[in-house]
Parts: C-alpha cells; structure tokens; sequence
C-alpha cells in the first residue's frame, strides 16, 4: 500500500531543474515498474515523485540512428526495443534481452534509463548494454556532461554492505544512451536463467559479443553478467584470455569458464539462485554463448 | 442413456458477466461509513507478547481505534479450537494478527499500523517437525483441546495422530527378504488465488451479524462465527459472491473471525479488512508441508506384502485446519494399491509456521507421492518395469482398503485410465524426437482420492418455479472459477426438462435465503449438489402436478410433466402450460386452487468416523481414480526441467461438460508441475518468509503452460449414486503430477529425488554431485540422450 506522494510532471528541462532545486529529495518517475514496487513495499519512501515523461524538449522516447551508432532516449520502452529492426540486426544481445524482460505489460512500461538507473545488478539491460560500450549523456543544472556506462554504475562501500547506485546527481536526468555499432563480423547474444519460462528475473544473466569474428588474430570478445557481482560487470580477465586465443577449443573454453567462475562474485542469500549455482552456471551461459555465436546453435529449449 | 443438457458443452453462464467486469466480487461491494481495518502482524515466530504501545498510532486522525488479543476471549477453529483472532499472550507464528488498527481510510490505517509497537521475549522457534517432536520439545501449545475423533498426544506437539492397523505387518516384514525404505518431502506451498481474502462485517445495534466474505463455505462461516461469538444463527447472515479462485485456501474460516471481532468493536459500522498480496501468504494458511518415510517389504513380483507408513504435516502454528487433512491424507498413502499388512501412523505436528491448511486435493497429492514413490523403490530393486509393479498390484473390486472399504467397480477403473496414459506416452515417445542436449524421461503417477467431509455435511437445494416457467435455482455452493453454476444449470435442465436458458442458479448464496451447505470443497459439488438439485427439481415438478391435478380434479398421480406442461395421463389433450400453474391454477372465474411450486432436494451419502484403534471405517462416500503420464525433458547443463506433455486419465463417471471438465484438468496439471519444480515458500531460520510475493515464489505463467500438450481422458464408469452417474473432479488431476514429474525424472537421468520442489538448482545440484550415475545412465539410455557435440 502507498503512503500519501507529491507527484510533479515537469514540461521541459529548465522545468525539471527548477522543480528539482525546490525538493529536498525527489526520485524520478520514468515507467515506474521498479519504483512503485520499492514504494509499495515500503522499501523506498519518497515524498516527491518527478515525473520525466512530459518532457518535451528533449526527446526522450526517441530512437536515433546515426553513422556511427544509435541514440536511445532514456525513456524508450522495451517493446521498442524489443521490436526495432536495427536493434534486433546490429544490438542483438539487446533485442534477446528485452524479448525476455518482464513481461508485456512491464515491457511496455519500463524504460531504458530507468532499467538502468535503478542499478539492479540481474536487471536485463545492465549486462546487455554493458557490452556495447555505451556512453550516457546526462542534463542538468551544471548543464549537460557524459561519460561511459561502465564509469556511470557506482558501488560503494558502507559500513561493510555495497551499496550500488549510478552517478547522477541531484538536479540530473539521463538523456540518452549512446551506443557505436560493433564492427562488421561481429554478433552478440544474450542468455540467462529464470525459474519460470515466462515472467521472471534473470536468476543470472551473461551477455557475449564477439567482434571481428572472422580473423582469430583481430577476434576480440565483450563479455557481461548479472546477478553475479553487486553490479552488471565486465569480466576484461576472462575477455583477454579468449582474444589471445588462436582456436576456440574445448580445453580453451573449459579454461575460459573456469576464470568467469573465479571473477563472478554472486552475493550469498540470493532468494533466486545460491552462490554455487550461479558460479556454476556464468559457465555454462559462457559457453554456450559462445557455441551459439561460433555455431549458430541456439540453447535448447 | 441419451441427455439433453448433460454431457454438452454448454458455455460458462457466468462468462459475460466475467469478461464484461460485470460479476461482482465480494471486494466490489462498498458500503456508506466503512472502517477500514489492517492488521499488525507478529514478527517473531514463537515468543511471549510483553507489550503493545499504540497511543502514537491512536493520536493519528482518522484512527479510530486499535484492538488487541484482550479484547476477546473467543478461541476460533474448524475442529480443534485452539486460535485466537487475535493472539493472547503468545505469538506461534510469524505474521500472527498482534493488533489491528481501525481507520477511516487504508492510507491512515497502514500509517498508524507502523505506529504500533510490539516487544517480544522470544522462545525457542520450532521450524521442522523432527525439532517439534523431539522428546522434551518446548510446547507450542501448553494444552491441546481434546475432541471426539481425534486422539492428540498430551504433552508433545502432536495433536493428532491417526493409526491404521491392518493383517500382521511384523510378521510380513520378519518373513520377507525384499525390502526397502525411503522418505519423501514436500514443503509449504502457497495457494496463489488470484482474488486476495476480503471480509466485510458488520455488528448491528440488535446483535445481528452481516458478514460479507471471500470464503468457499458461507454456512460453514456462519457456524464458527455463531458459535465463537455466542450467536444464534438466526443472527449471523453471511453472503458470498464470486470468488477469484479457493483451491481450499478459502475453505472453512479464516479472516472472518477477526473481522467479526472488530465489528463488535464498532458497532452499527461496516469493517473492511483486505489482505494484500504478501498477507495471502503470511496471514492466511499455507498448504502441503509432509515428511514421510516408508518401509515396503515385498515378493519377487513384486506384489507388496507389507507397508508401514509415518506420514507428518507440519501444521505450523494452530492445528484448526491442519487436523482434518491427517485423516484422509493418512488413508490414502497406500494409493491405489492392495496392501494385506498396513500399518499407517499419520500425524498433525505444531511448528512455528503460518498454520497449515487444506489446498487442492487434502493430503492426497502428499499421500500420492508417497505410495508411487514405493511401487518406483520396488521397480528399482527389483529392475522391473514400475508400469507392470503398478499393474500387479493395483486394488481390484472386492479387495478391501486401507479403512477397510470394499471397493467397488464404480470407484473406477484404474487400469483402463493407466492404458490410456501409457499408450499416449508410447505415442510421443516414438513421434516426437529427442533433442540433443536434453534428457528425456517419462513416467507416471497413479491417483485415487475420497471427498473427506463430516458424516453430516448435507448439500441441499431449492427449485423455484416463476410465474413465467423460468426457473430459479437457490444452492448455497459457491462458484470460484470451477464453473459449478455451469454444471448446476445442466443438471437443472437435465432433470427439469427445460432449456438451459430458462434457468438461473443463484451466485450469491447467502445464509438468510439460500439453502444449507456444508462447504464447497472436496470437489463434492457437482455430485452432491448436483444430486441435491435433482431432488429438488423432482419436488417442484410434484408440486407443478398437484396444481394441474387440482385443476382437472384428479389425481396428481394421474398428472404427466414434460418440461412444457402438465397433461392428464389418460387424456393427452387436457394439458395446461406451466406459465399457468406457476401461481397455483386459476379458473376462468378467478378461483384459484394449489400454489407456487417450490421443490426441495438434500443429498448426503452415508459415512461414518473411523474406529480410533484401527483406523477402520466406512469413511470415504465414494472413491475416483485415475492415472497421469509427464513426457519431460531436461536440460543437463542448466538443471531445468520441460514438461513436454502430459496424460490425464480419469475416471470420473458421466462428464456433465466435457470442455469444461477438461480445462479444470489442465489448470490443475499446471497448478500440480508449478508445486513440484517451481513453488515452495522460503522461511528464514527466523520462520519469516522470505518469497511472500509473486517476485520469488513462482508459479507457471503462460509461457510455461502454452508449450505443454496436454491429453485428457476420460473414462465413464457411472457412479452409483449421483443419479446421472458423475463423480468428483475439481482436485483429483493435480494428484498424479508430482509423482509422474519424480518418476520421468529418474528415467531420464536415474537420479532419485526425495523433496519438491525439483528446481533447475536442484537438479543441476545433484547431476553434479552424481555426475558418474548420470553419465553411465545416459550412456545406457543413448537413445534418449544426444549429447551436443563441442567442435568449434
């Protein structure tokens, strides 16, 4: 149940800025399906509910391609993720992900920005967008800056406990993700494991890239995962080892799935998976990531 | 026999009003100077109540009072009264009702329940029955009401145990060399109705009581409220409308009591007390909860020759509910099995967790998994096929049960309904490929069940003829989504002869106008109530003749109804409509003779308590089986099962709908795989619940269902007592699904599970612990295991 709110709708950004300098603390509204549940819950209380959605000058729900890569407004949902031609061609990891994310209702509320934001560590878009090395452009009242996705997730600690977060600062709204094309040859997926077949979260979740395929020497790999570490993390370890690799054989991919599992660092008392299953499992998403993108195998099922 | 109505597929009658939002749920009411109620909840599992502080919470505006265990005295509970409303003194587990606040709006009440402040001292918390019957246990209950029938343990926490006793089990164990022992465990589950409990009560100034509720039995409400608050039961009206789904979760009492308590409080003003989400699963009951061992001994063939049974509900916190599942969960842990030598000891345990209570099929799918898991054992030491141990020994007409019973061919026939599976198996097994990557196993689990009731739960009935010849049909069963108003309306029809049109059955039974009822429960329903509507419509029709026998001046013996008229026997032109005879028969002249017809009907079938030293007893009406088949595959790597397919075959007498007959199948196929590899509610060492919401407790989405194929069969042994031959449904198909899901299981990776639920975790868990087994078994079984080939 709610306790009583003070919702505002801001028009503009000017709007937003001078709205959000009068409020001691606010949270932004952008699909809300994570924030009404904390509220609800009471985990999270907020006097001050500041809805981004009216703004209107600065495009928000808009998907933009560019030469270079593809703009997404933080406020783009899932089912435009889902089903946009480009993402699903040149994102595919991203596609894959919103196709499994929540369900059609949640699919249709939630945004990019606010997937993000919320900095859970298993959420969808967090390993996805990880390895397309997206930048996020943020506005404020000290005007607009950016920075990477991987510098934009913050941990800190707090008396002994992680606490996770992003780097916006009061007066601060996410603009935009802006994220380059891989290089030709390259392809990406994304694979997790849920307790249902239908709406659930990634118990875990591993999101692979492989870029410049077809040159073992050029061949680089972007690998990801959720619900493994406090945060969506990049694994550089495990990323190196394969890039230095000449084959793809089963020794290298054993190999390979042993050091993910060593990097991974899964929280213990997890109500969707024990540590040992999700150290067992970013193995096996790893490798079969990997068959899928080499071998075109699908996963079963 | 050729039916009118009976055995169609007449479209649910309730269906407009679902989809157009029209049917009113018992949320749906509102009601002018409503108080808004929401309940402190106990945050300890097991602890003595030093204090509660609400004068923060009472200086709130719009608070307009807290309640507290002190303000009553009352002791609620369907056979065992060992519940406050309100605990006193003592909480025995987390999410126990410690005090309510009453306000003028949710948001107040919600605001001034976290204003109230409760200190424990807290006492050992006894979480597993083995902890809470260890010698010298603490006691979560210092005295356990004793009761006829049931025989408690003084001293311990067991507050019944239920003996069978049958042929000489020590001697069939010291003589046989083939033996074997195994456990199996199953934990708490949550009913998941889509329809939170919702009570709505009010205490007038003359002491009468109107009680609106979300509950599966308002005469059931009416009697626990009546007796706890020292009412006649003139005074106690209960309404309920539709409900969003029971699955016994709404059987018997549950939120009402405390609601009535706070009506009290504030008389002459309507109390609504609303449970969320998170309180369906804290404070309501849970379901399932067994620990059960066995010891089989057996021949070569093996046929069992002896059995002993410990079947163990953890019961949680008050035993109101729980006890009455130890009876017929305990009877039927032999299945449907010949058994000479039996011995069954089946207990009800008090731990420290939220109270157990009936949940689709009372005891039988527990009882199920047990008794299948020991014709699997008996296969496996044996190295025989489980089908053909099943077949050997499977209980024949004449044989007698586990209470002694002899059973009789209209129970149903068992081995037919195992063909039928077995053969779709077969069928899938040599269409369907397997795929690499994936195990494939099948395997199934036979099912009987009895309808457990009192030996006096009377359905009953009136038929209600209007002045148009339409025709009003009052039942105090209640529909959850079953579709029993579909049902009632054929079988009105049926016996009316009339068109399903002409006829209204009433949605909204309601103690002051509508007929007794026990309870809608036991999938009893349709058999009885259904029985207890042809009675009545019998009646009416009597009385339709007694009108036109008065109008001709003859005999109503004389009289003849077709569903249109009433003509005289002997004269086929001298025939009146029925429109005519509705208010009684009026003459040209205005002189009226006879009355508005109104029919009666009761149906109860003779039962009676079992003998306490051996468990023996003609206890169960009547007996339905049947067997299900899973076709799963799963995934090595990952640990997640696929349910592929499933068989349903039940004998279930005459099908009155066969559409409808066959979604309540595959509803509750899916309800039976979500409780056997998703759901299982986790408690903390605290006994808190750590899932209590739809985010981590799971249950099967669509997703998970739409790519299962479901066969349902049905084979039509008439039953012997309901007049058009049917039998019970409702719960029975969630019976076979655990045990077929653990028996598919074993055959695709020959591994043996002994607890639910089969997670990917578990699974994976134990694949890696055994992975030696598996690989030789896969090995073995080539055929069904194609392994992916890494060559990059």
């Amino acid at each position: 149940m709610f306790l009583p709110f003070q919702y505002y709708d801001p028009g503009t950004l000017q709007e937003f800025i001078n709205l959000t300098q009068t409020l001691p603390n606010y949270q932004i509204l952008a699909g809300g399906t994570d924030l009404f549940v904390k509220m609800r819950n009471g985990w999270q209380h907020c006097e001050h509910v500041v809805d981004i959605k009216k703004i209107r000058d600065l495009q928000l729900q808009q998907i933009n391609i560019l030469p270079n890569g593809i703009e997404l407004g933080s406020l783009v949902n899932f089912t435009q993720i889902q089903t946009h031609p480009l993402i699903q061609q040149k994102f595919t990891a991203l596609h894959e992900s919103a196709c499994v994310m929540g369900c059609r209702e949640i699919r249709n509320r939630a945004t990019i920005g606010g997937n993000i934001c919320n900095a859970a560590s298993g959420a969808e878009g967090g390993s996805t967008m990880l390895i397309f090395d997206p930048i996020v452009h943020i506005a404020g009242k000290d005007g607009r800056r950016s920075m990477p996705l991987a510098e934009f997730y913050q941990a800190t600690e707090e008396r002994g406990k992680t606490k996770v977060g992003v780097a916006l600062k009061p007066g601060e709204l996410v603009t935009h993700f802006f994220l380059p094309f891989l290089p030709a040859k390259s392809n990406s997926t994304y694979i997790r494991r849920s307790r249902t077949q239908g709406m659930d979260l990634s118990s875990l979740n591993l999101a692979l890239a492989i870029i410049d395929a077809d040159i073992p020497e050029n061949r680089r790999f972007r690998i990801a995962g959720g619900a493994v570490a406090p945060l969506p993390c990049r694994f550089p370890k495990v990323e190196e080892f394969l890039a230095s690799q000449a084959t793809l054989s089963s020794e290298v991919i054993q190999a390979a799935k042993r050091l993910i599992q060593e990097a991974a660092n899964p929280r213990a008392g997890s109500k969707r998976a024990s540590v040992a299953y999700k150290k067992d499992q970013i193995g096996e998403l790893l490798e079969q990531a990997i068959h899928k993108l080499v071998n075109g195998h699908s996963c079963c099922c | 026999m050729q039916y009118q109505s009976i055995g169609k597929n007449l479209p649910r009658v309730d269906a407009i009003a679902k989809v157009t939002g029209s049917a009113k749920f018992t949320a749906d009411l509102k009601f002018s100077r409503e108080l808004v109620a929401r309940v402190v909840r106990s945050t300890e599992a097991h602890a003595w109540i030093k204090s509660i502080h609400y004068a923060d919470a009472l200086a709130i505006p719009g608070v307009r009072g807290v309640v507290t265990g002190q303000d009553t005295q009352a002791l609620v509970g369907v056979c065992i009264k060992d519940q406050p409303p309100l605990a006193r003194g003592k909480v025995r587990f987390v999410g126990e009702p410690v005090a309510v606040v009453v306000a003028e709006t949710k948001e107040i009440a919600l605001q001034a329940t976290r204003k109230v402040k409760v200190t424990y001292e807290p006492l050992p918390v006894l979480l597993e029955t083995k902890d809470a019957m260890a010698l010298h246990a603490p006691l979560i209950h210092d005295v356990i009401p004793t009761i006829p029938g049931f025989l408690p343990k003084p001293g311990t926490n067991i507050f019944h145990h239920y003996h069978i006793q049958q042929g000489d089990v020590e001697t069939a164990f010291s003589t046989s060399q083939l033996q074997a022992t195994g456990i199996v465990r199953w934990p708490h589950l949550a009913h998941c109705q889509m329809e939170p409990h919702v009570t709505i009560a009010k205490w007038c100034l003359d002491d009468t009581v109107e009680i609106y509720t979300s509950a599966q039995s308002p005469f059931d409400v009416r009697h626990f409220i009546a007796e706890a608050f020292h009412l006649p039961l003139r005074k106690v009206a209960v309404a309920t409308y539709f409900l969003g789904g029971g699955f016994g979760g709404k059987s018997d009492v549950t939120i009402e009591p405390l609601t009535v308590l706070l009506a009290k409080q504030f008389p002459g003003e309507y109390i609504r007390l609303q449970l969320d989400r998170e309180e369906m699963f804290d404070g309501t009951v849970v379901g399932r909860g067994l620990d059960g061992e066995f010891a089989v001994a057996f021949d070569r063939q093996g046929k069992i020759l002896g059995l002993k049974i410990t079947y163990i509900l953890n019961s949680g916190g008050y035993a109101s509910y729980a006890i009455n599942i130890v009876q017929p969960g305990g009877i039927a842990t032999s299945g449907p099995y010949f058994v000479p030598n039996l011995q069954i000891d089946a207990y009800g345990v008090y731990t420290n967790r939220p109270p157990l209570g009936a949940y689709r099929a009372y005891g039988h799918p527990e009882a199920a998994l047990m008794a299948e898991k020991i014709v699997e054992v008996i296969a496996d030491h044996l190295n025989m096929d489980a089908q053909e141990v099943r077949r050997r020994n499977l209980i024949q007409p004449g044989q007698i049960n586990s209470v002694g019973e002899i059973i009789r061919k209209d129970d149903g026939d068992i081995a037919q309904c195992m063909d039928l599976v077995i053969q779709d198996l077969n069928e899938y097994r040599e269409n369907k490929a397997n795929i690499p990557g994936l195990a494939r196993g099948i395997g199934i689990g036979n099912l009987l069940k009895a309808p457990g009731m009192p030996t006096n739960g009377f359905s009953t009935a009136v038929v209600r003829f209007n002045e148009d010849a339409t025709v009003n049909v009052m039942i105090s069963a209640t529909d959850m989504g079953q579709g029993l108003l579909t049902t009632i309306t054929q079988i009105a029809s049926e016996a009316l002869c009339i068109p399903v049109e002409k006829i209204e059955v009433t949605a909204v039974p309601d103690t002051r106008y509508t007929p007794y009822d026990w309870q809608t429960v036991a999938s009893r329903s349709t058999w009885m109530v259904g029985n207890a509507v042809y009675k009545a419509s019998l009646d009416a029709i009597a009385k339709l003749k007694i009108n036109a026998a008065a109008a001709f001046g003859q005999s109503p013996e004389d009289m003849v109804y077709d569903g249109e008229s009433v003509y005289y026997r002997f004269d086929q032109d001298r025939r009146i409509p029925l429109r005519k005879l509705t208010l009684g028969y009026s003459f040209s002249n205005g002189r009226t003779v006879g009355m508005p017809p109104l029919g009666y009907g009761a149906y109860m079938p003779e039962m009676e308590y079992p003998d306490l030293k051996t468990g023996q007893g003609n206890v169960a009406a009547q007996w339905t089986f049947g067997c299900q088949g899973v076709v799963l595959d799963i995934d090595i790597i990952s640990g997640v099962i696929f349910v592929r397919m499933v068989a349903s075959a039940l004998d279930i007498g005459k099908v009155i709908n066969p559409k409808m007959a066959k979604s309540q199948v595959e509803g509750a196929v899916v309800m039976g795989i979500g409780g056997t590899i998703m759901e299982h509610i986790q408690y903390d060492d605290r006994g808190r619940i750590r899932n209590h919401e739809f985010t981590d407790y799971k249950i099967p989405t669509p997703e998970d269902a739409a790519n299962i194929q479901f066969n349902t069969h049905f084979v039509e042994t008439p039953d012997h007592a309901m007049i058009y031959g049917a039998k019970c449904l409702g719960e029975h198909p969630i019976i076979g699904i655990a045990p077929a899901i653990l028996a598919a299981v074993h055959d695709a990776i020959g591994l043996n599970f002994h607890a639910l639920p089969l997670t990917a975790e578990v699974v994976r868990g134990k694949i890696l612990q055994e992975w030696h087994s598996v690989e030789q078994h896969l090995q073995k079984k080539r055929a069904a295991y194609v392994s992916t080939v890494s060559v990059l």
